[in-house]
């Protein structure tokens, strides 16, 4: 690993600063959450999907 | 309910002789990141007839969205739908816009849409309907007859609920000839690197090629017409002129879907592009990126693209094992990927690739040959590692074969499958901490992303400037952070591949990697920096000479502090 270097921090003008997000593309949303979380989300949608079908049908009865 | 389309065998009226009311505006919301062509396009073409049209970007707040709805009264909004895992972030949106009472005519377009279009309707009940594959003249017809109070159900290329029913009408022709189109709609300000403008343009719509992860063949396959059209090369170098003297545009990125090189007639439309290009003295002024498959790269033409301009090529190389490759049908091999990366490299043109570290077929020993692979081609440092998990899309054969198999999983904003060897998903997780979780490979602070951009500034600075002394020994810098970032990354994941294999204790300690991350990016961004002040009076001149837009002149921290 290169060794950091100390000092005081270059000042860069406006025009060069280093713009990363011209290359960046856009990642689906589950790669940008703990998968855990996003696992734990879709059983709480799946859920809620159950729920409101069970009360529709009870309307309908 | 899917129906037969059948192809329609008499023509409606021209466009130029359809009656329509262009007093009212037609709105386009789609994501504008790095320009739009595909809105792009369809804004030219209604404007081309007499709309206004205002284009809009869905990463605006949508409470902005609807305001601007409001203000305009649109007769129409077209959504495009360029991802599908943003599928829900429309619905809420569309939802939202009809819960605020704006009830012009809905519709949605790209790729899911049109492929899934019955799922499209049944995930977003707002729309009204659906624009299938390319969109242009569809759309048109669709605001003329809106325009004017005409029933629009009898338009080609569209789908839309009558009653409890999804009716599909014909599927309209994809357009013969993309050079009747007008340019597209630009109507931003173009991105800039180091001062110089950027602007996405293509000189071809389509793919010939059938690679199972991919839902662009099935998506121009499906529709009638012929899959590949290449535009006449002097009217591409004509639209980069125009681009480059009235905006000042000097980096172009070609988004076509295979930029067409492949076999006698690509090859030969390639060379006709270079002689254009050469001809017309942009290459002194200009410089451009495209996309290719590796057994496209030929020497002797990329030698040639090279001087006219070319900078920076994309493969997507997918897999380093042959099994990977197989499925996910790239009808190429490794030897062929190393080829190419071998033929760039010896050129001197710098390339950056996409890469499946796992797909539907993945052992634990394909894991490690994909490992390899990188380490082969990434051995010198010349680029970061990067990889991603296959994602089985809507209207791809891969997915398909998992629905066959009963391996699918997920829904269609999270679409997933299960491993032949169970211990790959826990696999997965594990490196998804490390490479997502952790900012190495995934999202706007991740290394990859932050090398890639150094590595094309050195592309730009060395093309589109004049020679900077020091410039050999910062790319060796460079490589030399981006080696060792990638030696690091490429041991962590192997590990890993032994931990959920083999039952090996890991080593890893999430904070001594998070320390080793910071690390590589305080290198690369006090690297960076330095030589890009050591230069800044020559590169600000350079910018001066051509008369490039130059930011107010403010002392600014860069990326580490942003």
């Amino acid at each position: 690993m290169a060794t950091k270097k100390k000092g005081a921090k270059a000042q860069v003008a406006a025009t060069f600063i280093f713009r990363k997000e011209w290359v960046f593309d856009e990642v689906p949303p589950w790669l940008r959450i703990d998968r855990a979380a996003w696992t734990r989300i879709q059983q709480l949608k799946t859920q809620f999907i159950k729920e409101v079908n069970a009360e529709l049908a009870k309307g309908q009865r | 309910m899917r129906q037969p389309i059948p192809l329609r065998v008499f023509q409606s009226p021209s466009a130029a002789e359809r009656e329509r009311d262009t007093s009212r505006p037609v709105m386009l919301v789609g994501f504008q990141h790095q320009g739009n062509l595909g809105l792009g396009y369809l804004a030219a073409v209604l404007r081309e007839h007499g709309y206004s049209v205002r284009v809009v970007d869905i990463e605006q707040p949508p409470a902005e969205i609807l305001r601007i709805a409001q203000e305009i009264n649109p007769i129409l909004i077209g959504f495009s739908l360029i991802f599908q895992f943003f599928i829900d972030r429309y619905a809420a949106l569309l939802y939202v816009m009809r819960v605020h009472g704006i009830d012009c005519h809905f519709t949605m377009g790209g790729h899911f849409p049109s492929l899934s279009f019955q799922q499209t309707l049944e995930l977003v009940p707002e729309l009204d309907s659906v624009v299938r594959f390319e969109g242009e003249m569809t759309l048109l017809e669709m605001s003329d007859a809106i325009s004017v109070g005409k029933d629009w159900r009898d338009i080609d290329g569209i789908v839309y609920w009558r009653g409890e029913e999804v009716v599909a009408t014909p599927a309209r022709a994809l357009v013969e000839d993309l050079d009747k189109l007008p340019y597209p709609e630009r109507n931003y300000e173009p991105e800039a690197v180091l001062g110089r403008s950027i602007m996405p343009i293509i000189a071809s719509r389509g793919c010939a090629r059938t690679c199972s992860f991919c839902s662009i063949h099935t998506f121009y396959r499906a529709a009638p017409g012929k899959i590949v059209r290449t535009r006449k090369p002097a009217e591409v170098v004509k639209e980069m002129k125009m681009l480059h003297e009235e905006r000042g545009i000097t980096i172009f990125l070609f988004q076509d879907d295979d930029f067409p090189l492949f076999g006698t007639v690509w090859r030969r439309w390639a060379n006709e592009f270079v002689d254009e290009l050469l001809r017309s003295g942009l290459p002194e002024k200009v410089i451009w990126k495209m996309n290719c498959r590796a057994d496209a790269v030929d020497r002797d033409l990329f030698i040639r693209m090279k001087e006219a301009g070319l900078y920076f090529v994309y493969m997507g190389l997918e897999s380093g094992s042959e099994k990977g490759l197989e499925t996910l049908h790239k009808q190429i091999t490794v030897e062929q990927n190393l080829r190419a990366v071998e033929i760039l490299k010896s050129i001197d043109l710098m390339w950056e690739y996409g890469f499946m570290l796992l797909d539907p077929s993945s052992t634990f020993e394909s894991v490690r040959e994909n490992l390899n692979f990188l380490r082969t081609i990434l051995a010198d440092g010349c680029l970061p590692v990067t990889f991603c998990r296959m994602l089985p899309y809507d209207g791809t054969p891969i997915k398909d074969e998992l629905v066959r198999t009963g391996r699918l999983r997920g829904d269609v904003c999270s679409p997933d499958y299960d491993f032949l060897d169970p211990r790959l998903a826990e696999f997965y997780d594990g490196i998804t901490d490390v490479v997502s979780l952790q900012g190495w490979i995934h999202g706007l602070e991740a290394v990859t992303l932050q090398l890639s951009t150094a590595w094309h500034e050195v592309a730009i600075m060395q093309r589109l400037f004049p020679a900077l002394p020091g410039m050999s020994e910062y790319a060796d810098t460079l490589r030399g952070i981006t080696r060792n970032s990638n030696d690091l990354l490429l041991r962590v994941v192997e590990d890993l591949s032994y931990v959920y294999s083999d039952g090996r204790e890991n080593r890893w300690d999430p904070a001594k990697l998070e320390e080793s991350r910071q690390q590589v990016l305080d290198d690369l961004i006090t690297e960076r920096d330095d030589f890009i002040v050591r230069h800044q009076e020559t590169l600000l001149t350079a910018l001066r000479l051509d008369g490039a837009p130059i930011l107010v002149e403010e002392s600014a921290r860069i990326a580490a502090t942003a």
